[in-house]
């Protein structure tokens, strides 16, 4: 059967065709539930599984005849090393049974995981829904309600059709997808077999994966799901492939907080790189998740819902208009000066609305304003700061060598001419900004926090993104 | 790996041994006390009162406890009439009197009064 509107996002490789997969039934099943919970309805357990189906039945109904992109080719490959390819898919399914069984030992035994994620996806019940006291009325304790529900939601319906026992495998699964899409999106990218499965071996190999606490696989926090939805969006710019990096930013409001912000990253990045089409569709996507997440964490903040309502329109106004005033403007300089200025207007915004918008009910908002009148005074801690972030990029324990890596693939990238390499690179250079400006608006009397907890997490969700990078740059002569 | 691999399988001993209440406040053992009194001293389907801040140690409580809901005091002016068809938990103090059992929050930790 041919679907030539599904052909333009797919191309008819099954081993792609497969890894993609999980992420469109998520973004099928995120978007039924956001919208079944504006609707007051609720989220029968068997819905999770029709959204596999539905995205598994989508994605091979498409016969595109395209050639596969590789961006390499096959010609000078090194033929696939048996015994290396038995050797690492010995080493990684050991470290899934690893994180399998540390995961299914207990229920979550991390601060957030149990505070927060866990208590949320038992609320949620089954068939899933938020009229339970937990989320419909304010005298119920809830610390975290309004944070966003695409975990909780994949916890309780896999509860549900599992029971709560088994639930929680939904996270060395979902490291299972991570690293098939890692590998796969290698060998899409020209890297041979044998380097595909190095590149698996090592975003998988990450020690903070399996350490103790936060961000580690069975911590139960979305840390994993956002690195999966990052890594699904920096697969698209470095492929240029349109579903990947549609499906992150339709994901990435639901997962957490700042997910809006680097799905805003990736519509920035299409923009800059006059990616007209590309920038288009990622605006819709972004749009329509903003468009029935928002209204609803206004109803679970039990607010009447005021601009959440015109989400979408709004931002698709605001991307489309950016998107056109950079394409008028051809040079470089002149969109650098443009740039620099709309930064600098923000950042005097920023400081005069900072204790406004520490108020706000928007969790980001209210973390990161609330100490923003103090940033003049944290630029003195300029020098200390770049120390302790520069100290975690390179706790080998946490992450191994990727960060002592990364400037080389980085230095590479810049080289090269614009393609989806250097989109990549710039991908990663401002996400590691975004996470530097995270600890520089942090609290300034909890500086160890900051990097112990805040860097190391965001910095987790880029391991994936940053080894495809450094094996695609780093390894390039022998692809 | 290996150094992780222990580090895990003291983590989920630890866990075992000390149980689900307690585990998590590893660090302050009295709250882990007070949390497993609480979760003894009162049915699931029970609502237990709370004063205090909402940051802290709570947070922990408020998910060991699901699903006895916390129902924050202010909000709920007369507790001896049920909620959500529910009805509050009591307990008998040290001192021998029955009353309402109440969560307090205070400087990150979690404390226990019948009143």
């Amino acid at each position: 059967m041919k679907s030539p509107v599904l052909a333009c996002f797919v191309s008819d490789s099954p081993s792609w065709k497969l890894v993609l997969i999980p992420p469109v039934a998520l973004a099928l099943f995120g978007f039924v539930s956001h919208l079944q919970f504006l609707l007051d309805g609720k989220i029968p357990c068997l819905v999770l599984p029709a959204c596999v189906f539905v995205a598994t039945f989508l994605l091979f109904l498409v016969r595109h005849q395209a050639p596969t992109i590789e961006h390499g080719g096959d010609a000078n490959r090194t033929p696939p090393n048996r015994a290396w390819i038995l050797f690492c898919l010995f080493v990684i399914l050991g470290a899934l049974a690893f994180a399998t069984w540390s995961t299914l030992a207990t229920p979550s035994r991390s601060w957030d995981g149990l505070a927060s994620w866990e208590l949320r996806s038992q609320a949620l019940g089954s068939p899933a829904d938020l009229s339970s006291p937990f989320y419909s009325d304010p005298r119920v304790y809830a610390h975290s309600r309004s944070y966003p529900l695409l975990q909780p939601l994949i916890v309780a319906s896999m509860s549900a059709c599992l029971g709560a026992d088994l639930a929680r495998i939904f996270f060395p699964l979902l490291f299972a997808c991570l690293l098939a899409l890692v590998g796969v999106s290698g060998r899409r990218a020209g890297l041979s077999t044998n380097q595909a499965f190095f590149l698996v071996l090592a975003a998988g190999l990450t020690p903070l994966w399996y350490d103790v606490g936060p961000g580690s696989i069975d911590s139960g926090i979305g840390d994993l799901l956002l690195s999966y939805a990052l890594t699904l969006g920096a697969i698209g710019l470095l492929l240029r492939e349109k579903l990947p990096l549609l499906l992150a930013c339709l994901l990435l409001p639901w997962i957490k907080p700042e997910g809006t912000v680097f799905a805003l990253l990736f519509l920035a990045l299409l923009a800059w790189e006059g990616r007209r089409s590309m920038h288009l569709f990622c605006t819709l996507a972004l749009a329509i998740s903003l468009q029935v997440w928002l209204p609803l964490r206004a109803r679970l903040e039990f607010q009447a819902a005021g601009l959440e309502v015109w989400a979408g329109p709004i931002l698709l106004l605001l991307s489309l208009a950016g998107a056109g005033l950079l394409a008028r403007m051809p040079s470089r300089r002149t969109r650098w000066i443009t740039l620099a200025t709309g930064l600098s207007i923000l950042l005097i915004l920023g400081l005069f609305l900072g204790p406004w918008l520490a108020k706000s009910h928007d969790p980001l908002l209210s973390v990161y304003f609330a100490h923003i009148t103090d940033l003049p005074s944290r630029l003195l801690d300029l020098p200390e700061l770049l120390w302790g972030s520069l100290r975690e990029l390179l706790a080998f324990k946490r992450f191994g060598l990727v960060f002592v890596l990364l400037p080389w693939a980085l230095f590479s990238a810049s080289r090269c001419e614009d393609g989806g390499d250097s989109s990549l690179a710039r991908f990663v250079w401002l996400a590691l900004l975004i996470a530097f400006v995270a600890v520089l608006l942090g609290p300034a009397h909890d500086q160890q926090l900051q990097f112990a907890d805040r860097l190391t997490r965001i910095l987790l969700q880029l391991v994936a993104t940053s080894w495809l990078l450094i094996v695609v740059r780093l390894l390039p002569e022998m692809r | 790996m290996p150094r992780n691999l222990s580090k895990k399988r003291a983590e989920i001993a630890a866990y075992e041994s000390m149980g689900p209440y307690r585990y998590p406040f590893r660090n302050g053992p009295a709250s882990g006390e007070i949390v497993a009194r609480l979760a003894a001293a009162s049915s699931e389907t029970e609502l237990l009162l709370l004063e205090g801040e909402w940051r802290g140690e709570i947070e922990l409580a408020a998910s060991l406890l699901y699903p006895r809901l916390l129902i924050w005091a202010w909000m709920q002016p007369d507790p001896s009439q049920p909620l959500f068809g529910r009805d509050f938990a009591r307990a008998t103090g040290a001192d021998g009197r029955d009353g309402l059992l109440w969560l307090v929050s205070r400087d990150r930790k979690v404390g226990i009064q019948v009143r």
